[in-house]
């Protein structure tokens, strides 16, 4: 792909007194600043948001220019279909600057969802089957079953990323926690306690992205979106909101975007130096791991007991504290995911920068009924 | 409600189950082509997109995943809230999502046998279907446990 990341801003995640649209606005203003440019520059913008009103309606403050600007919505996994968006518009000519941008301020408490929206019917709900979080455990309790894994490397991975986000200044959750402190709080939904659940929070994402002719103009420090690579899930997954699942589980959207989008790099997982994956609870992020291709099925234990996932660690991940540290403003968190990457790759990310100058990086966030985003970026 | 009616005329809105054999059981679909099964029944299949005919689904089986609902659902259909026990139930073609009945609800494991079970007639609060041991060490007919 010839798309380069030339600008990023964020708004701070977590909980404030200002609109999910303002934080939107700042989000992008910021990255437009970074990029050094202004918003009549930008040929074409994508953006989304669940529950902050229309990404598109950004331009009556941002300037009436008459832009092409599509707004995006797939659930958790929106901040994705942004970038893919505004990325493919640049790499099909249509445009030379483009922006993604996301933001959401959402209500206290897990997402209750309408089974209408999603072809399922009202029962599924009033039997108490249609909760995001009771999927998390059904899908985690069968995988740690299947490949004979410790509940206690949830405690683990949950530890590290209160550590990273206790080292980020952007980040809600700043308070590291111990092992013992997050397996033994309250169960949720067994095996899953509440310390090792996101919440949903608030917050404002936005990347600038320039063809890769027109970054070597204007930045050195331009990131190079090698690939963006967007899959809907294939028969016999196992998703959230599903009332049956299929005779045989297949392989899900991640596994297949992920692979997607290391092929279209031209590179592997071995070659990546620093990643963020989607950790909606632990269980995903131990889950997420294998289907990225960062180790099998089953051979999480020895990532995170070594230590490789920390900072400093052979391969760090969720290096801001992912979505446990920094909670989940949906049309936000896949954006956050990417600049978080762009910050290590520029070296600009403060107490938590990786060492040695990583070089490659990869994002993979994933959203309800089933899908998956995946990108690699490098220097 | 005959099980081979026309696919065309299934209406998911009336609820999980169906009259088959003198006996409520869950009504599912399956499809003419591929003989993949689905729950609650579509008129095409998520597979293969051939027409799918309604169909019983079979009633024994075993817990294939489990975990215990400790917050009250937003959208639950009863007032009251006491934590129960979800899963999903391995019934061969197929596997189901169920609230599970009969065993303290932190105490149900994989590969458990269960059977299903509905509410009595008349019985508002329960939900539509849920699954129970079927190895005889239920206490309980029903209950939210």
């Amino acid at each position: 792909m010839n798309v380069s990341v030339v600008g990023v801003g964020l708004h701070p995640f977590g909980r404030f007194d200002i609109s999910g649209r303002e934080m939107g606005l700042i989000a992008a203003r910021a990255a437009m600043a970074d990029a050094g440019f202004v918003w009549s520059d930008v040929q074409f913008a994508a953006g989304g948001s669940r529950d902050s009103g229309r990404a598109d309606a950004l331009v009556s403050e941002l300037g009436l220019t008459g832009v092409p600007f599509v707004t995006v919505y797939n659930g958790c996994g929106t901040g994705g279909s942004a970038l893919l968006t505004a990325a493919q518009a640049i790499e099909s000519g249509a445009a030379e600057i483009a922006l993604a941008v996301g933001f959401d301020k959402h209500e206290r408490g897990a997402f209750g969802s309408d089974p209408v929206l999603y072809g399922l019917p009202e029962w599924y709900a009033e039997a108490g089957l249609m909760v995001t979080t009771q999927f998390f455990a059904l899908k985690l309790q069968r995988y740690l079953h299947e490949y004979d894994l410790d509940p206690r490397l949830l405690a683990e991975i949950v530890a590290k990323s209160l550590r990273n986000g206790a080292r980020t200044p952007h980040a809600w959750r700043r308070n590291a926690l111990s092992v013992d402190e997050i397996a033994n709080a309250d169960m949720v939904n067994d095996p899953l306690t509440k310390y090792m659940f996101c919440s949903p929070s608030e917050g404002g994402a936005a990347i600038v992205l320039a063809s890769a002719a027109r970054a070597k103009q204007l930045s050195e420090r331009a990131v190079k979106l090698r690939a963006v690579e967007f899959r809907t899930r294939k028969f016999g997954t196992f998703e959230v909101f599903s009332p049956w699942l299929a005779e045989e589980i297949t392989e899900g959207p991640t596994t297949h975007a992920a692979r997607a989008a290391f092929e279209a790099a031209g590179i592997g997982p071995d070659d990546i130096d620093v990643a963020q994956i989607q950790d909606t609870e632990a269980g995903a992020e131990l889950m997420h791991l294998a289907e990225s291709g960062f180790c099998a099925h089953g051979d999480q234990a020895k990532l995170i007991l070594d230590g490789e996932l920390e900072i400093g660690g052979r391969i760090p991940v969720n290096t801001d504290g992912g979505l446990i540290a920094n909670g989940e403003p949906i049309g936000a968190s896949g954006l956050r995911q990417v600049i978080e990457c762009v910050w290590q790759l520029q070296g600009r990310a403060g107490d938590r920068q990786v060492p040695g100058n990583p070089t490659t990086a990869f994002t993979q966030v994933y959203g309800a009924p089933g899908l998956s985003a995946c990108t690699v970026l490098s220097r | 409600v005959s099980t081979n009616r026309s696919s065309t005329t299934v209406d998911i809105s009336e609820g999980p189950t169906t009259k088959h054999n003198g006996q409520l059981v869950l009504l599912g679909s399956r499809c003419r082509a591929c003989s993949t099964y689905e729950f609650p029944p579509q008129t095409s299949c998520a597979r293969c997109g051939s027409k799918m005919d309604a169909t019983p689904l079979p009633t024994v089986g075993s817990v294939w995943s489990w975990t215990v609902q400790r917050t009250r659902p937003k959208r639950l259909r009863s007032e009251e809230f006491e934590p129960f026990a979800v899963g999903y139930v391995d019934l061969g073609p197929l596997k189901v999502a169920t609230r599970l009945s009969g065993r303290p609800a932190a105490e149900w494991r994989i590969g458990q046998p269960v059977e299903l079970a509905t509410p009595s007639a008349g019985d508002t609060t329960a939900p539509p279907y849920w699954f129970q041991p079927a190895d005889g060490s239920s206490s309980i007919s029903r209950g939210n446990s």
